[in-house]
């Protein structure tokens, strides 16, 4: 009985045409897509590496490229999905467009910063790139001196400097949301009326405005000693290559939270949404986002249990690498708690949630075996590591972006995908991605190493199952790509408030103005109210 | 025309101050120079590093004028420093701890395990 | 959550500051996001020049008869007179904001032109240190000789210097390798402060344009106390350098 919906005739996709009106553009929601757009290509090539790789590993023998050709496919399938994929991607995009929306603000406190922070990471982006085509990289994502300091012969440097300026690109979005969410907020958004999603973006902000000066500074001197023969962490002058570790892991740990906290926002909204609830403990759910930022600091050097660090420090890191999984359970326990009883649905955004929390916590459960010191002994450099990382950053992460950009297509475009292909797509992409991964698992227990391009004949079947399910993840991600776009033009109109969410940016027009609201907002209500929401009829399963 | 709710100007100090806060810098310098070539032993270092911080303060509180902002920004710099410290303080716990706990060593046909290898640093 | 939309005075009442940018509502709050922002970033630089000061701390203690020796090669001269004037351009600098804040635009230039001489002077006085280095063959790589030094001053007829120090308990070939850690942290970082002046100069430039321009009043003067937090981090990463690197052990 509701009246046709129709796209709003002001909104800020057609105000200004042209391509000075975006490449010059101060609006946070078109850097929002242009962002989009960036990290789209990123992940597509970073996808044609992990191609490389699983075609590599079908068969036991090194013979679909030679070994230092495989060692450059899995070095820039890690640099690219990293630092150019997963660290960007929810903050820069669905962070970017949604948080002053969230908090009743018209922009981010710095919108030409924002703009310059995609500058930023489109310079970094070709630097790495040029460094891919001219040849690669081999030393693997980690750089791990002395290899990477005086032996490789490859394209380090450019590659290095890329990430050093990519690094200045997270910082100045990271600086721009604790201010923004600071200083910004409309009247009557107290902190705990903030919903969760922007919680877990202030974590995340502070995790990188603090941690990426240390990888910059660790690039710096392994730029020193490759370019002017510095030897900061040369042995034969009596440096320490296990500095470079240290260095690299302060940053790179704290890193992963940078990756997993932001979906970890996007699943307290999804899970909040799609059972008209509010979320179980808040304010638990909001102090774990900070828990989880700050332990994520104290606990690098499990990465270098078998490295040479003293015995005495690899305990201590054990022993806090095990505190860092309370905060991330108390979020999991939390969402069960808030489905409980409540009007639960399967959207596709909600598929992509219920896929998050089973495969979050065989990830987050894995990483437990690896924080202990005598397990990981065995596992260290085995694929039981890459199917823990990937279990968090590809069914987590991405997971947890796949079912924001979902959740919010509607509000960025004023359409609605498909619903069949959508859900076919999020089940291809459960399915594609447990049967990646889950063999890596028992392979790398029977001791299969990482970064091998072969392997003994016995450990085939269960690679090829990996590769198998590599091409049905892949098809799981093709999918969206085509859907997703052939909705902007042909996409049901959404109107403001499709699922009937609670939070501000979903009482605004959809797509939104420029300066996303009319009148100030003013907040009286607290977070996740659903009784005052009228919500267009959800098509549940 | 502007009325003071928006107004925008923060604290204003006097000049003498500025200029107390420069000598104050400068007494700091030669103290430190001067420290360096009477021999405290291993207070030498803790020594300068006082002397250091205590400019570093100076220069923070009142040139820059933290004394008289917001208490986010007092925050904000003391978190940055927090996290400084984790930098350095938990490198630390494992270069100074190479000795405490041997490395389990093979053990010999008797059982016993090999003495571990004399620290070289 | 629920929220009533609310009638925000977005008319004229009052006239906006024409530095007020529109997302704002007031100077004060514009201004107060501005510092917390710069903050924010000399909170990364910290952390960057951090990485650095750790790694320097840690070779220190290892090879500290290295250091020591390393560190006597370094002019106590210069590096005090820099000190001097980099706390020098400190004062001007804070007193260029003083003076924008009391809207006195030429006495704001005059500081800033001031703060960007001592500047230059600062950088001007490394060009000679690194030159002395450099022939001294002090810069690590391959031409790296730490006896040159040395057996230079021997040759030309100077006593040198080494012969006042306690004995050391390294070998020639020693300090030869563990030197170069010394000097390949000293030019790091030394080189990385000596870039983030000459950037601070650079945006100095602009600002003293700026305030040229008459682009700053009592009201606004926000990119001048930006800079000048630039500036007085950059000092203070100096005060922590100059000990560190200068004045290992300076005593016999």
């Amino acid at each position: 009985m509701l009246d046709k919906l129709k796209i709003p005739e002001r909104h800020y996709l057609n105000n200004g045409h042209g391509l000075k009106s975006w490449l010059l553009t101060k609006d946070h929601k078109r850097i929002a897509i242009m962002y989009l757009i960036s990290i789209s290509v990123m992940f597509l090539l970073g996808g044609l590496f992990a191609m490389g790789i699983r075609l590599e590993l079908a068969t036991p023998q090194g013979d679909f490229v030679q070994a230092d050709t495989y060692n450059k496919f899995f070095t820039m399938h890690g640099v690219i999905m990293v630092f150019f994929f997963l660290i960007p991607s929810i903050p820069a995009v669905l962070g970017n467009f949604m948080i002053p929306p969230m908090i009743g603000a018209k922009d981010l406190a710095f919108p030409r910063i924002n703009l310059l922070s995609l500058y930023i990471y489109w310079i970094g982006g070709i630097f790495t790139l040029a460094a891919m085509v001219t040849g690669g990289v081999d030393t693997g994502w980690t750089f791990y001196t002395p290899y990477s300091a005086s032996a490789s012969n490859t394209h380090i440097i450019p590659t290095a400097l890329g990430i050093f300026i990519a690094g200045f690109s997270s910082i100045l979005t990271g600086l721009n949301f604790i201010v923004t969410i600071h200083r910004m907020r409309a009247p009557g958004m107290g902190w705990f009326r903030l919903p969760l999603f922007v919680w877990a973006h202030y974590a995340t902000s502070l995790v990188q405005v603090l941690g990426t000066p240390v990888i910059a500074i660790t690039i710096v001197m392994l730029f020193v000693e490759r370019a002017f023969g510095f030897g900061i962490f040369d042995p034969s002058r009596g440096g320490d290559p296990v500095l470079f570790q240290h260095l690299f892991w302060f940053y790179s740990h704290p890193a992963v939270y940078i990756m997993i906290l932001p979906a970890l926002g996007v699943m307290s909204e999804l899970v909040s949404t799609f059972s008209k609830k509010m979320i179980f403990g808040y304010s638990f759910v909001a102090f774990s986002s900070l828990a989880i930022a700050v332990f994520g600091f104290i606990v690098w050097a499990h990465h270098m249990f078998v490295a040479g660090i003293s015995t005495y420090a690899a305990m201590v890191f054990s022993f806090l690498s095990f505190s860092v999984a309370i905060p991330s359970a108390v979020k999991v326990f939390n969402w069960t708690a808030t489905l409980y009883k409540g009007a639960i649905s399967f959207e596709t955004p909600m598929l992509y949630a219920y896929g998050f929390m089973g495969l979050f916590l065989i990830g987050g459960l894995t990483g437990l075996f690896l924080a202990t010191l005598g397990m990981d002994i065995h596992l260290h450099d085995t694929y039981f590591v890459v199917a823990h990382f990937h279990y968090i950053m590809v069914g987590g992460a991405i997971m947890g972006y796949m079912g924001g950009l979902h959740y919010w297509w509607p509000k960025m475009t004023g359409r609605m995908y498909s619903d069949f292909f959508s859900r076919i797509s999020a089940i291809l992409v459960f399915v594609g991605f447990n049967l990646t991964f889950f063999p890596q698992f028992v392979v790398g227990y029977l001791g299969m190493p990482r970064r091998y391009h072969s392997y003994p004949d016995e450990m085939q079947v269960l690679n090829v199952m990996s590769s198998a399910g590599a091409s049905v993840l892949g098809l799981g991600y093709l999918l969206p790509v085509i859907y997703l776009i052939y909705s902007l033009k042909k996409g049901e109109v959404a109107g403001p408030n499709p699922y009937g969410a609670s939070t501000l940016e979903w009482q605004t027009q959809s797509p939104p103005l420029t300066e996303n609201f009319t009148e100030v907002p003013v907040v009286t209500g607290e977070p996740y109210e659903y009784e005052h929401v009228v919500a267009k009829e959800s098509h549940l399963v | 025309m502007s009325d003071h709710a928006s107004h925008g100007s923060g604290h204003i100090s006097p000049i003498s101050l500025y200029i107390t806060i420069f000598l104050a810098l400068m007494v700091g310098t030669a103290l430190t120079v001067g420290a360096a070539f009477v021999d405290l032993g291993s207070l030498n270092f803790p020594v300068a590093m006082l002397i250091a911080v205590t400019k570093a303060v100076l220069v923070v509180w009142y040139f820059m004028h933290v004394k008289w902002q917001s208490h986010l920004t007092k925050l904000t710099l003391a978190t940055g420093l927090f996290f400084l410290a984790i930098l350095l303080g938990m490198m630390l716990i494992d270069y100074t701890s190479k000795d405490f706990i041997a490395m389990p060593r093979p053990t010999d046909a008797a059982g016993q395990m090999a003495a571990p290898e004399p620290a070289s640093h | 959550m629920s929220s009533t939309v609310a009638h925000a005075d977005h008319g004229h009442a009052h006239a906006h500051h024409p530095a007020q940018q529109h997302h704002f509502d007031t100077m004060a709050q514009q201004k107060e996001a501005a510092v917390i922002g710069m903050w924010l970033f000399l909170l990364t630089e910290i952390l960057f020049f951090g990485g650095l000061f750790v790694a320097y701390m840690i070779y220190r203690v290892w090879y500290f008869d290295a250091f020591a020796e390393a560190s006597r090669r370094l002019s106590l001269f210069w590096g005090g007179l820099n000190t001097a004037v980099l706390i020098g351009s400190s004062l001007t600098m804070a007193l260029a904001v003083r003076a924008a804040q009391t809207n006195k635009r030429k006495a704001t230039v005059n500081w800033l032109i001031l703060t960007m001489i001592l500047g230059c002077v600062f950088l001007g006085v490394k060009v000679i240190e690194y030159e002395d280095k450099f022939a001294n063959h002090e810069v690590p790589g391959y031409n790296f000789d730490f006896s040159y030094h040395e057996r230079h001053a021997a040759a030309e007829g100077h006593a040198p210097e080494a012969s006042e120090h306690r004995e050391l308990s390294l070998t020639p070939e020693q300090l030869q390798n563990t030197t170069q850690l010394y000097f390949s942290l000293y030019f790091t970082m030394t080189g990385l402060h000596a870039l983030h002046m000459i950037i601070g100069v650079g945006i100095m430039l602009v600002i003293t344009w700026m305030a040229h321009k008459g682009k700053f009043d009592g009201v606004y003067y926000t990119p001048v106390e930006m800079a000048g937090l630039y500036w007085h981090f950059v000092d203070i990463v100096w005060i922590f350098l100059f000990p560190l690197l200068y004045l290992v052990e300076r005593h016999t």
